[in-house]
């Protein structure tokens, strides 16, 4: 037996007792190994403690009190889940009477959207002209303009070319 | 153990199909176990009963879930853990209900060493004083420590189950249980030196 084999003993100490077999393997490595022995002997003791340390305190009704809350989560289920299907009931009964209604409000929304739509638009359509019409207020007279073919076909030079020109 | 993990396996089976009584039967089996465990964190009877109390409502509720090629014990161990580690989370967003302030006040009825010393205590209270020290070491120990060295105690769970319950591998389980078992017994060693460890132990 070697030092690791004592680990595995020991590991399995914690869980369990050692088999009469392990236990004879046991002493006879402690007895080479005497420095181990107080070790050994505290951890036997440890794992004896743990082993018998007092179970938590629980009601001696704990099941029946789990079986209570079982039945009112489950009953809470059935509650919700019946609200569910009452909905769902109420839909499948009055769908086929609230089809012509339903239909009509869509051919409403459809019109109404479409009509408002066009509106829209004539009304943009309207303020395009608008602003189109008071654009001649802004320009010169046809005087003015009369030779505006002629100084359009003069080359880029200097102001004194234009005046000279246009005298 | 195989026949009990084909036991409870059988009974999750039909506890998935609404079957009350193989429900009760997980409940009555496993009771303890978990609340050994949730008790040991939270250290108030009260709320650890209450919590496995929905450690038990959520395997009902989660059995659609359960698959027959897990093991049943390490299933419902990790749903007690998470419950736990959720209502400490919960307990340190709120510190009124902290867990210092219930240890506190369970520390002080149970530590009587007062009463040792000018009585010749009968073994029974020597019992219990040992018995609170455990308690008192184990509640002090780091939560993975403390939950390692509980599931120690329980025959159901093997070190691999124990690893998949901590969400770890296998030589970090033991060495946390490790780990725990050397805190207490540093704890533990002033009872062993005055020779009360013994003296309880034998009674």
């Amino acid at each position: 037996m070697n030092e690791s084999f004592y680990q595995e003993l020991r590991e399995s100490s914690w869980r369990r007792k050692l088999t009469p077999e392990e236990e004879t393997e046991l002493q006879g490595w402690l007895a080479a190994h005497p420095e181990k022995q107080a070790e050994w002997e505290l951890e036997q003791s440890l794992s004896e403690q743990l082993r018998h340390l007092s179970n938590a305190p629980l009601s001696s009704n704990f099941t029946a009190q789990v079986m209570q809350a079982l039945d009112a989560e489950l009953a809470r289920q059935e509650r919700e889940g019946r609200g569910g299907r009452n909905w769902l009931q109420w839909l499948h009964k009055f769908a086929p009477r609230l089809a012509p209604v339903s239909l009509a409000l869509v051919v409403a929304i459809t019109f109404f959207v479409h009509y408002r739509g066009e509106h829209e638009q004539r009304h943009e359509q309207a303020k395009i002209i608008q602003n189109i019409s008071r654009v001649p207020a802004g320009m010169p007279s046809a005087e003015i303009l009369a030779d505006f073919e002629a100084i359009k076909e003069l080359p880029l030079g200097s102001d004194d070319d234009l005046l000279a020109a246009l005298q | 153990m195989p026949d009990d993990l084909d036991t409870d396996a059988a009974l999750m089976l039909r506890v998935k199909q609404g079957d009350r009584d193989a429900f009760e039967a997980l409940v009555e089996k496993y009771k303890q176990p978990v609340m050994n465990l949730v008790y040991r964190t939270l250290r108030d009877a009260t709320e650890a009963e209450d919590l496995t109390q929905h450690v038990f409502l959520q395997v009902y509720k989660s059995a659609h879930r359960y698959e027959v090629s897990a093991k049943f014990s390490t299933w419902i161990f990790t749903i007690a853990r998470n419950l736990t580690l959720n209502e400490i989370r919960r307990r340190s967003r709120h510190p009124a209900d902290s867990l210092d302030a219930t240890s506190a006040e369970d520390d002080q009825p149970m530590i009587q060493v007062e009463d040792r010393k000018h009585f010749a205590a009968p073994d029974a209270v020597l019992h219990a004083e040992l018995q609170a020290k455990i308690e008192e070491a184990i509640g002090d120990l780091p939560e993975k420590q403390r939950t390692a060295l509980m599931m120690c105690r329980e025959d159901e769970l093997s070190y691999e189950d124990m690893a998949k319950v901590l969400g770890c591998s296998l030589s970090a389980t033991k060495s946390l249980i490790h780990r725990g078992r050397e805190t207490v017994k540093e704890v533990l060693k002033p009872y062993l030196r005055t020779g009360v460890w013994r003296e309880a132990e034998n009674s």
